[in-house]
């Protein structure tokens, strides 16, 4: 390669002179640089506020989730694990579970719900209730079977 | 430092510059409009900045290099055709009238490296180790690229004069 030559090359280049910008330029390129800046400052304080207001929505919504949890949670301690009341007539009882579960109980489920749920003091009650229950459908059982 | 300020020290270096590299000049004022809208977005870090000049470059090829991307996806079959025979936009004023538009010429089939490596060194005067931060290369590379870009120019230039 001819060093020269590249020196030529160079002088010639450098020998040109490069044309004004087209009249305007300045105020165009300013004019969209400055619109596109304030949009950006807009949108960096909108940000800036949302910064703030987000994490305090979120707070609100996280103490209102807790405190309805909180409410439905006594709610359902109260039907499910509160004092059961041992009805002396199991079909009051029935219709009470009937009426807050929607459920059709038969008498031996009834019977096995309240011992689940029963409080220690009552559970001999429900037992003896239970094995009432028992006999009466064994000694039914032995009628009809004599019947038969 | 303010916008005006910023375009008073540099914005007609970055439109010639823009101008030879994509060849066209409604381009160059498209980037360049788009450059300086993200240099205002990062007024505030120019304390922060050692060498305005090269950084502001620095952007402004980013920006070149996204507009090149984005010619080259939309492109269509009819521009390919065209590719090569279009006249570079008419920014040089050479020593006699039509050495101008010879030298634009030949300096828009270069390859886009070379090319650059030659408009930052010859018509910004950047030194090598300033093109090679704008550019993201080593100095030997920006060096052999405008070297390399040096030779072809000369032989376009050579076979453009054998020619007439």
């Amino acid at each position: 390669m001819n060093t020269n030559d590249d020196r030529d090359i160079e002088g010639l280049l450098a020998a040109c002179r490069l044309k004004a910008v087209p009249p305007g330029l300045r105020e165009k390129v300013l004019r969209a640089a400055r619109y596109d800046d304030n949009a950006y400052l807009r949108w960096k304080a909108v940000l800036k506020k949302s910064l703030v207001v987000c994490p305090l929505v979120l707070a609100m919504l996280f103490a209102l989730d807790a405190a309805l949890s909180h409410s439905e949670q006594i709610r359902i301690q109260a039907l499910v694990a509160g004092p059961v009341p041992i009805a002396a007539d199991s079909g009051d009882t029935a219709l009470a579970w009937a009426e807050v579960s929607g459920d059709t109980i038969g008498s031996g489920l009834l019977i096995g719900r309240r011992i689940l749920l029963a409080q220690p003091k009552d559970i001999i009650t429900v037992r003896r209730e239970l094995a009432a229950l028992i006999k009466e459908e064994f000694e039914s059982h032995e009628n009809s079977k004599s019947l038969n | 430092m303010k916008l005006d300020e910023l375009y008073d020290r540099y914005g007609e270096m970055m439109y010639h510059y823009l101008a030879l590299r994509l060849g066209s000049a409604q381009d160059a004022e498209d980037v360049l409009q788009e450059t300086f809208c993200r240099l205002a977005r990062i007024t505030l870090r120019w304390p922060l900045i050692r060498d305005p000049r090269a950084f502001v470059f620095k952007i402004l090829r980013n920006e070149s290099n996204r507009h090149l991307g984005k010619r080259l996806r939309e492109r269509t079959d009819e521009d390919l055709r065209r590719c090569g025979d279009s006249a570079p936009v008419a920014v040089l004023e050479g020593p006699d009238p039509s050495a101008g538009d010879a030298i634009a010429r030949a300096l828009s089939r270069l390859p886009d490296e070379q090319k650059e490596a030659i408009i930052l060194k010859i018509f910004q005067d950047f030194s090598f180790k300033d093109i090679a931060r704008i550019c993201g290369v080593s100095v030997n590379t920006a060096a052999s690229r405008h070297r390399l870009g040096i030779a072809k120019l000369r032989a376009l230039l050579k076979a453009n004069h054998e020619h007439k």
